[in-house]
């Protein structure tokens, strides 16, 4: 049975039979896995509290053959952020975060930049007060890293050039920006202003240090949410579960 | 396996429990078939008695087998003190360890947003009618020092924030006859951060 280690974060973690713990956690060297901790539950020593979400470890698995899953031998945490377990509205945006690479990632696919990203948002979350607009930087880059980045310098239907001047609006399905001409001021299209489309792009084209810098206004998050949030669940297929407690806090 | 039906089906039931594999419950059922038939009977009459007769208590729905549980109905507890806990095995727990002596709010669960569990999900609200009817002078947020324990408990301490009462969070550090050496940097650090003078 091949053994390895790898850097990994702890995605979600759910109870299995009376002692073990069925956990998903995204790794540096295999991408997202799913992995069994026997007696997870029991033994404090084994584990500690390496196994919560937002955890950054360094974890010990094997394979074994014929079994969709691992088998989790050891972990030593890395970090554990603990600025976001002790806010509950980093808890909220921390969750979205977690499900969407949960969620979009193909399994046992390596793809380090991915962990990269999350780690370079969790610190972005640990570090500064919580500020909705990160998640739809986050959204922006890690669909951008699995291929289908929205389409957001040309007309995603007849191909013509981004114009600063024109009046835009999105495609989900098609995943891109209709020009005037294609989109014939259907509703069935959300509109999509200037200031959101610019925001936008540089969230695809900054480098990762420098997605900080990007700040939405009021109209444009709303803007930007709306659009994001359709796309995400037409390729999901479903509406991520976390959004549902942000929503609750913002009504607090 | 040849076995009787009856007895395949007893199997069946008593491996469905958790932590109960097949060779278990095939144990378990030749102990049930070797017991007297009075045995037996009682046996499945205390299934079907809890069955019947447990419900949760109106008041902090804990187990109780009448509308209020023994502890709510138990004038000698103190009324202003109030712990709040993820499940009925928290608050045996609490119990068993005799020290805590006033009521007890369970939650039946804590908020994990990827599970889809929020706060509506669990009896929070009910908390929160609770807090506002009764005199309550300290509300302890006893829910486990995990991740889900931790949203719940923030959670409640932002929602009560303005119903005047003292809310406080259980301690969390190094075990009673636990090792520094091999204690997680997180659970390290809290019991840094709620370090307490020497009297």
């Amino acid at each position: 049975m091949p053994s390895f280690k790898s850097a990994a974060v702890i995605l979600q973690v759910t109870d299995y039979a009376e002692f073990d713990r069925i956990v998903s956690f995204y790794t540096r060297d295999h991408g997202r896995l799913r992995g069994i901790a026997k007696g997870a539950k029991r033994s404090q020593k084994r584990f500690g509290g390496a196994l919560e979400p937002f955890t950054h470890n360094e974890v010990d698995y094997f394979e074994r053959e014929g079994h969709g899953l691992t088998r989790l031998e050891n972990c030593r945490i890395l970090n554990t952020f603990p600025a976001i377990i002790l806010d509950i509205k980093k808890i909220a945006y921390g969750h979205y975060l977690l499900e969407l690479v949960n969620t979009l990632t193909p399994e046992r696919e390596k793809h380090p930049e991915i962990l990269d990203l999350l780690l370079f948002f969790l610190n972005l979350l640990s570090s500064q007060p919580p500020r909705e607009d990160i998640l739809r930087v986050f959204e922006m880059r890690l669909t951008s890293l699995l291929g289908y980045q929205p389409q957001l310098l040309q007309c995603v239907s007849c191909g013509r050039e981004y114009v600063p001047q024109a009046a835009y609006r999105f495609s989900v399905n098609k995943g891109g920006i209709l020009c005037a001409v294609c989109h014939k001021e259907s509703d069935a299209y959300p509109c999509l202003s200037h200031g959101t489309i610019k925001i936008f792009q540089q969230a695809q084209q900054l480098s990762l240090e420098k997605l900080n810098r990007i700040h939405f206004s009021a109209s444009a998050h709303g803007e930007g949410k709306l659009i994001m949030l359709q796309f995400l669940e037409y390729h999901i297929g479903k509406r991520p579960k976390s959004l549902e407690f942000i929503e609750q806090l913002t009504k607090v | 396996m040849y076995c009787p039906q009856p007895m395949l089906h007893l199997i069946q039931c008593l491996s469905a429990l958790p932590g109960i594999g097949e060779k278990t419950a095939t144990r378990l059922a030749l102990y049930i078939m070797n017991q007297t038939e009075a045995d037996a009977l009682q046996l499945a009459r205390s299934i079907l008695e809890v069955k019947e007769k447990v419900h949760l208590c109106s008041r902090c729905f804990n187990f109780a087998d009448s509308v209020e549980c023994a502890i709510c109905r138990n004038p000698s507890r103190d009324a202003h003190l109030l712990c709040v806990v993820e499940t009925p095995g928290d608050l045996m727990a609490i119990e068993k360890a005799g020290h805590y002596k006033g009521l007890y709010h369970v939650l039946h669960g804590a908020i994990a947003p990827l599970d889809g569990v929020g706060p509506d999900q669990l009896k929070i609200k009910e908390l929160l009618q609770r807090v506002s009817a009764e005199a309550m002078q300290e509300i302890i947020l006893a829910t486990n020092p995990t991740v889900s324990g931790n949203a719940s408990a923030l959670y409640i301490s932002q929602q009560l924030i303005s119903a005047g009462v003292r809310i406080t969070r259980i301690a969390q550090g190094v075990p009673s006859g636990g090792d520094i050496e091999y204690i997680d940097e997180g659970t390290l650090r809290s019991a840094f951060d709620g370090r307490r003078e020497m009297k």
